[in-house]
């Protein structure tokens, strides 16, 4: 292996680029094809060309993970990557798609696009995941323009997941982390927006609500579908300070009612917000530019940003010593800002420009909220609507706290600080630090003064400076949901259910057994009677509620309930499947049709996939003709050594190997 | 297909050079001093020797730095450490990782290092167990490093993990006592 990638590294390195396009820079792995202004950004992307129906196939180590949580298993930990890589499916306006595509032997090496998920010991503590994507030097030109293809993610895992992700792998944490490392894979990089490509720190992302409008923006843009740029808006303008452009400006379309969308400036300063949701009457925005803030611990650069760099090869680094400002000029967006109204397929007719002030100091920067609920401190900070009382909102940063006292440590309030919010959907006051041992904590009560769910807006004002937090807090008019108990029963047609008895479950309520969700078949605030997805007796999934607020049960408790599929329970499927494939050899050359027959399967039709684990067979289709046998059709393009078949039901996971049984195909390699 | 993609890319060698073929984004957690203490394998102080080297190990480089080692707070090192800090260039090609640690030669340093199974030194959470020593105007050694932990709080505002960032060397040295002898940072 170590050879084959010396040598696909070494003739990346002797490519370059070919062409122009013309796509606007955004939060990509960007390139520019000059060394001086025009800069016409190129990004890294997925070809979607060299794709079956624009499918990325995703690979799961099969060695994989050394230790995890009590309870957990592989199986379990893989249904939470389909249902987080499902996340990215479920853009509409997208046309990229991911899907699992089974078990790959540790060292298998890719001649098509994928990823490849590994679980390394080489991560130490203190870094829960990264991703490298992998660039051809060979440019490719699609409908949008011209881009450098990715040709392989690897995502790398912990070995060891015990005490690394805040729980299991259906943990808050640990799925939203999947969210965000799959935006790597397909070329998003870190945004400012609060949404699920923020870094950990400013993220507001959660299990129930992974992606933002940032999000959804960034994902469309990079790979739109045909009517996608019809249905939003965009607004652009130029950065400078003292007359120069400012680089890698993050400049951000914002309003009360509305998410943040985000974007960097060119190296000139130039900028387009693109993919600016505008409903269908235009909606308005306010406009403010920021700088990237200072690294934070652990950064190696600020927000962690790959830099861009020009075709000299030279990284260009952000400018970063300047003072946020709203359009027109102005730090108080409330009472002085323009707004911006935005309206579909179209750009705003005006530059909106920004001239910023430069500051010695960063200020405010990479704050993190919690608000207080029911002896619990929540992550992304929700407020419920209607309390009596304020809601405490915890805040961490720098730039927040000033030490009064350096043999305590006691600390106050930065000089001048004050905190507010974009709008009036709640009341903010009683700035405070925290005493010692957490001194770096501020504190605002909020109480909610509208009912208006979703995410708001933080302002840390401070003399002659400001930094947003969008998505600093949430409105939300219940409570998070909660599972108190399950039980069997029966749903209205005499079928075997499971009846889950809690609190805050609505219409919307989903629940998840592991990374699928059942079927509701009754629905009250306070029980559920669902069809559980399909699983091997024996099988044990952890059960959370997840609600459209983005609150899910996981919120007040941590520690999901559990349910074991006994024989002849809800859903319960004979264990210890096996599979005989065959033809046991793959005749060269065009798709071939593999016959499996299973002994205690349950295929079911649309819901059983099947993959070999590398991008070089690529799965055409899959016919289940009963709950034993089914028929798969492959393209395979190289010779395989070595592989494994993995049919996945539901959360009954097979995987054998298949071995000689794929076998060469490509005259060509022979 | 594959020898068709090398084919294309030797093609284009004459134009522009793309100086890197890999783009990395990491997700940190951020760890408290105790969490360092308790999950480091090595702490100590020392200074970067000039020179590093790479390899490559599967398919990420990792460059390589030699640590003089003039004290060890935990751990038993020999006089040198070689830490690998991942990305860096290798024939010709270079593989960026956003967030990793940048050593200079010569300057002091307390790390708190990580042994893997396999046997891959590195910092401890990419750069968050990297201090540099200086000295302050009180003529103390100090250790400094970018920003503050992130513990949580309860609702009297006590609890969990401190959040040094900056202290004199000889406090960083209790600390690290306390907690291997099993207690707790004052």
């Amino acid at each position: 292996m170590r050879n084959r990638w010396v040598a696909r590294l070494a003739a990346f390195v002797a490519a370059g680029f070919l062409l122009a396009n013309t796509g606007s820079a955004y939060y990509y792995y960007t390139y520019f094809n000059s060394t001086s202004p025009p800069y016409t950004p190129i990004v890294a992307q997925y070809d979607l060309s060299t794709l079956n129906n624009n499918t990325v196939p995703f690979f799961v180590s099969s060695a994989g993970p050394t230790a995890m949580y009590p309870g957990d298993s592989m199986a379990a930990m893989v249904s939470q990557m389909s249902a987080a890589a499902n996340v990215w499916n479920g853009v509409s306006t997208s046309t990229i798609r991911l899907a699992y595509g089974g078990f790959f032997n540790p060292g298998t090496t890719e001649t098509a696009p994928g990823i490849q998920i590994e679980f390394s010991d080489d991560i130490p503590p203190g870094l829960l995941a990264y991703t490298i994507p992998t660039v051809f030097g060979n440019l490719a030109t699609g409908p949008n323009g011209t881009f450098l293809p990715i040709f392989l993610s690897l995502m790398e895992l912990p070995t060891n997941m015990v005490g690394v992700f805040n729980g299991p792998s259906y943990s808050e944490e640990f799925f939203v982390t999947l969210v965000h490392e799959f935006g790597h894979c397909m070329g998003l990089q870190h945004t400012l927006a609060s949404s699920v490509m923020s870094t950990i720190i400013t993220s507001s992302a959660t299990k129930a609500v992974p992606l933002g409008a940032d999000d959804i923006a960034g994902i469309s843009l990079l790979y739109p579908t045909a009517k996608y740029l019809s249905t939003v808006g965009s607004i652009a303008g130029t950065v400078t300070m003292n007359g120069n452009g400012v680089n890698l400006a993050s400049v951000v379309a914002i309003s009360p009612s509305n998410q943040a969308i985000a974007t960097l400036t060119n190296p000139d300063g130039t900028y387009v917000i693109n993919g600016i949701p505008t409903g269908k009457a235009g909606l308005s925005y306010y406009v403010y530019v920021h700088p990237l803030p200072p690294p934070s611990q652990g950064e190696g650069s600020p927000d962690n940003i790959y830099y861009p760099h020009n075709s000299a090869g030279v990284y260009l680094p952000p400018n970063t010593g300047f003072a946020t400002q709203f359009y027109p000029n102005t730090l108080d967006p409330n009472n002085q800002a323009q707004t911006i109204t935005v309206t579909a397929g179209q750009q705003y007719p005006d530059a909106i420009n920004f001239n910023v002030n430069p500051v010695s100091s960063p200020g405010v920067s990479s704050v993190q909220t919690y608000s207080y609920f029911d002896s619990a401190y929540m992550r992304t900070a929700p407020i419920l609507y209607g309390q009596s009382t304020p809601t405490p909102i915890a805040a961490v940063g720098v730039g927040l706290v000033q030490t009064i006292n350096s043999s305590t440590g006691a600390t106050a309030p930065a000089p001048g600080l004050s905190v507010s919010m974009l709008g009036t959907a709640a009341q903010i006051n009683n700035l405070r630090a925290y005493p010692p041992p957490n001194q770096t904590f501020i504190a605002v009560n909020a109480m909610a003064t509208l009912p208006r769910p979703g995410p708001e807006h933080l302002l840390f004002s401070t003399p002659g400076n400001l930094y947003v937090l969008p998505a600093g807090f949430s409105i939300v008019l219940n409570p998070p949901p909660a599972i108190s108990a399950l039980s069997q029963t029966q749903d209205g047609n005499g079928n075997p259910a499971v009846q889950i008895t809690g609190q805050q479950f609505t219409a919307n309520t989903q629940i998840w057994f592991d990374g699928l969700p059942a079927t509701i078949q009754s629905q009250s605030s306070t029980s559920l009677v669902v069809t559980p997805p399909l699983a091997p007796a024996g099988y044990s999934a952890a059960v959370v509620a997840l609600n459209s607020d983005g609150q899910s049960s996981l919120f007040l408790n941590p520690s999901a309930s559990g349910y074991t599929y006994a024989p002849g329970i809800a859903s319960a499927v004979a264990a210890n499947p096996s599979l005989v494939v065959s033809p046991s050899t793959i005749p060269a050359g065009g798709a071939v049709t593999l016959t499996v027959q299973g002994s205690n399967t349950n295929f079911v039709n649309n819901l059983t996939t099947v993959g070999f684990g590398t991008s070089d067979v690529q799965v055409t289709n899959v016919n289940v003709q009963d709950a034993t046998h089914l028929k798969v059709t492959v393209t395979p393009n190289v010779s395989i050594s070595s592989a494994n078949i993995t049919i996945t039901t539901g959360l009954e996971v097979i995987s054998q190997a298949v071995g000689s049984q794929v076998s060469a195909t490509d005259p060509a390699q022979q | 297909m594959m020898r068709k993609l090398i084919v294309l890319a030797v093609a284009a060698a004459s134009l522009a050079f793309l100086p890197d073929s890999h783009l990395s984004a990491s997700t940190l957690q951020r760890l408290s001093l105790t969490d360092m203490i308790q999950k480091s394998t090595m702490i100590v102080r020392g200074t970067i020797q000039p020179g590093n080297s790479a390899a490559l190990r599967g398919s990420i480089i990792y460059t390589h730095y030699q640590l003089s080692v003039t004290t060890a707070f935990k751990g038993a090192p020999g006089p040198t450490i070689d830490v690998a800090v991942p990305g860096g260039a290798l024939n010709g090609f270079q593989q960026p990782v956003a967030g990793a640690p940048t050593f200079t030669p010569g300057q002091g340093y307390v790390m708190f290092l990580w042994t893997s199974k396999s046997g891959l030194t590195q910092v401890i959470g990419l750069s968050q167990g990297l201090f540099s020593l200086t000295t302050n105007s009180q003529g103390q050694l100090t250790v400094f490093r970018g920003a503050a932990s992130e513990p949580m709080v309860d609702s009297s505002g006590q609890s969990v993990t401190d959040s040094n960032f900056q202290m004199p060397l000889a406090r960083l040295v209790s600390d690290i006592q306390a907690v291997l002898a099993g207690g707790v940072i004052q």
